[in-house]
């Protein structure tokens, strides 16, 4: 495809876009309160928050036990999958590249596996407090997501060639997903169940006290992220030409996959192996503002992708479908066709 | 060369060995050795070699990307490994053969990475940096370009993009590794004329490799010439020729190198004589159409047949008797047929 004329998208229509974005962002954020299987007036969800009328209790506790923690779950996943996804297409060079496409997910989903069936399968009664089974899903996926980032930190230096590190990857994934086959065929129908839930995704399983630890984790990663913006934009010119500008490309790698990796550790932990987010925005955001440079195409991307996952968890919640729709069922439907169309699109 | 010795050279190799990793178990495989090359600022040098003769290990072991197997080398006196990357950037910069392929990239931003080594933490460009990334613009001649997308630009484009960045990082040394690659003819010349221009007038030391001999003879002040089994030389083209160091090099019974050309040509292998009188372009022309069809044009001595230049056209006077040929189409195919019709 050959643009003879390159519109550049001026500073104003990027200031005009962030501000729009921003405010999309509230009124997302609004609507995720106010609506569900009981819809609110915008009054009675004013008066929710600002705490004056406290005449409905159960309305309350919904909007701020249930909803509330909800949105902001969506919101920081929604953050943090984008830029993490961002990061690894730049290091891999590869617009395919995600965190869940390096294993990072699988690792977690085999942590979680390994909890939840095994354990749920011979103590029953284990996983039946909600609070302790939560936190113990936490650290089962992240233990599995850091063994995976600890295996690809270590070979990241001996897999330089960007598409053997991504088929390692790949095959990591595979050879998680054959043990939680295997593990799955002896588990028990309930911890059976109680896997499967967690591995469709949800915003909804972060409650008001595991909410701050996610966002303090989450808020870590992405301010990582963003002080990458200069190396990520030499890796865009290969690693040949990043080392010739002065940057020290062993150590960005790393640096990169760790936070790329902790990024998507941290969500997958909290809210199941989401995908396609971080795949799908950093291509909007490139397609929108019709540039690489990562000063603007990772803060847009933070933005969209909040956006998106805000959007997701309101049509989720829609009483047509119950009110409980899995995330990854229309995030696959709004994110597929947009990897589909740059698959057409990208000269390989 | 004394005097040569005490100066101090942008880049220069002492002893230097050349070489890979073997890819079992341990030690190099070397390549080159006993390289002992020195670049000064202004001057354009390029390195020329048969296929395998480590024109691109030698770029990368000078540009610090492969360990030296053996020897030294020293960048503006000091030695390259003991200067910390960010200096290096400031010192030289490179162009690879492969470009970039970056969707969404636009030439001013690839042009601006080129101040990376001098930016801050977040790459933010101050307006000293957008003066100097203007001025390689305007020096390259692509500052109509500069919002185009770097991708839709065409191979020549391409290739002075990753000139101006080059410049952009204001390196007193610039290495190419065959930077003429993939070009057409006229974009050929450009580059480097382009090149010749910088090292003159910004005075910089620029290193290239090339496989166009000719081009390379013509614009480059000095010829580093490297082959396998052989000690790398570095000297002006003049001297490589008259030292007959084309034909040591490159040996090789089909091909010989001329001297007036600067170029390599088909050895003929019959070469029967053709005695030719004809003016000075006729000349030119029959010799080339001659050595096609493997005669050899002399204009004295023992000869086959001869052809003789007249105001009807070509007079030849073979052992089949004597005929005019009207054009050179006609002469050609008279050539062509010869062996038949003799």
């Amino acid at each position: 495809m050959k643009r003879t004329i390159d519109i550049i998208p001026s500073f104003t229509f990027r200031i005009i876009a962030a501000i729009l974005l921003v405010i999309l962002m509230f009124v997302l954020f609004i609507l995720n309160l106010k609506s569900g299987v009981v819809n609110l007036g915008i009054s009675e969800l004013f008066g929710i928050l600002t705490n004056e009328s406290i005449s409905d209790s159960a309305l309350s506790i919904v909007v701020l036990k249930i909803r509330f923690p909800q949105a902001i779950t969506a919101l920081m996943a929604g953050w943090g999958l984008a830029a993490g996804g961002l990061l690894m297409q730049t290091l891999f060079r590869n617009p395919l590249a995600d965190p869940s496409i390096l294993g990072i997910s699988s690792g977690a989903s085999l942590g979680v596996a390994i909890l939840i069936l095994i354990s749920g399968s011979l103590f029953p009664g284990f996983l039946s407090g909600d609070i302790s089974a939560n936190v113990a899903i936490t650290i089962a996926a992240f233990i599995g997501a850091a063994m995976v980032l600890v295996l690809i930190s270590l070979f990241a230096t001996k897999l330089r060639n960007p598409v053997n590190l991504l088929v390692f990857g790949i095959m990591i994934g595979f050879l998680s997903y054959a043990v939680v086959d295997i593990l799955k065929f002896y588990a028990s129908k309930d911890a059976l169940q109680k896997y499967v839930l967690w591995g469709m995704a949800t915003f909804a399983e972060v409650d008001n006290r595991q909410l701050q630890v996610f966002l303090i984790s989450g808020f870590i990663g992405i301010v990582f992220a963003l002080l990458l913006v200069k190396p990520l934009n030499a890796l865009l010119l290969g690693e040949d030409y990043a080392a010739n500008l002065g940057h020290k490309v062993k150590h960005i790698r790393i640096i990169i996959i760790l936070v790329a990796g902790f990024l998507t550790a941290v969500i997958t932990a909290f809210c199941g192996p989401v995908a396609f987010v971080g795949l799908a925005v950093p291509h909007l955001a490139r397609l929108l503002f019709a540039t690489s440079d990562h000063r603007q195409i990772l803060p847009f991307s933070i933005l969209i992708g909040g956006n998106l996952t805000l959007f997701v968890n309101l049509i989720i919640r829609l009483p047509v479908f119950g009110g409980n729709l899995p995330v990854n069922a229309i995030t696959a439907l709004l994110g597929a066709p947009v990897v589909i169309y740059f698959i057409l699109k990208t000269k390989f | 060369m004394n005097t040569h010795k005490r100066q101090t050279y942008l880049t220069e190799s002492n002893n230097l060995s050349i070489g890979y990793k073997n890819p079992k178990g341990k030690g190099f495989h070397c390549i080159q050795n006993e390289l002992n090359l020195h670049l000064s600022a202004g001057k354009v040098y390029t390195l020329i070699g048969p296929n395998g003769a480590g024109k691109s290990t030698l770029i990368k072991t000078l540009a610090g990307f492969l360990p030296c197997v053996s020897g030294q080398i020293l960048m503006n006196g000091q030695n390259l490994n003991a200067i910390p990357a960010n200096q290096l950037a400031r010192l030289l910069s490179v162009v690879f053969t492969d470009r970039p392929y970056t969707e969404h990239l636009r030439v001013y931003d690839m042009v601006a990475m080129g101040r990376h080594p001098y930016t801050g933490f977040m790459g933010k460009l101050r307006s000293e940096d957008n003066i100097k990334i203007d001025k390689v613009l305007n020096i390259t001649g692509i500052f109509s370009l500069k919002d185009r997308f770097f991708n839709d630009l065409s191979d020549g484009e391409k290739q002075k993009v990753m000139i101006a960045k080059s410049l952009a990082q204001e390196t007193k040394i610039i290495m190419l590794d065959e930077p003429t690659a993939f070009l057409d003819f006229p974009s050929r010349i450009e580059v480097m004329q382009l090149l010749r221009k910088i090292a003159r007038e910004e005075s910089k030391a620029i290193l290239l490799s090339s496989h166009d001999i000719t081009l390379s003879f013509r614009l480059s002040d000095e010829i580093i010439l490297i082959a396998k089994g052989f000690t790398g030389v570095q000297d002006i083209p003049e001297n490589i020729v008259s030292k007959n160091l084309m034909n040591t090099y490159f040996e090789n019974a089909s091909f010989n190198f001329d001297t007036h050309r600067l170029s390599f040509e088909p050895i003929t292998t019959k070469s029967r004589k053709v005695h030719v009188e004809a003016d000075e372009f006729t000349i030119a022309l029959l010799s080339n159409m001659l050595k096609r069809f493997d005669f050899q044009l002399i204009q004295e001595g023992p000869h086959v047949f001869s052809i003789i230049q007249n105001h009807l056209g070509f007079q030849v006077n073979s052992p089949n008797g004597m005929f005019i040929i009207n054009d050179l189409t006609l002469l050609a195919e008279f050539l062509h047929t010869y062996e038949t019709n003799i």
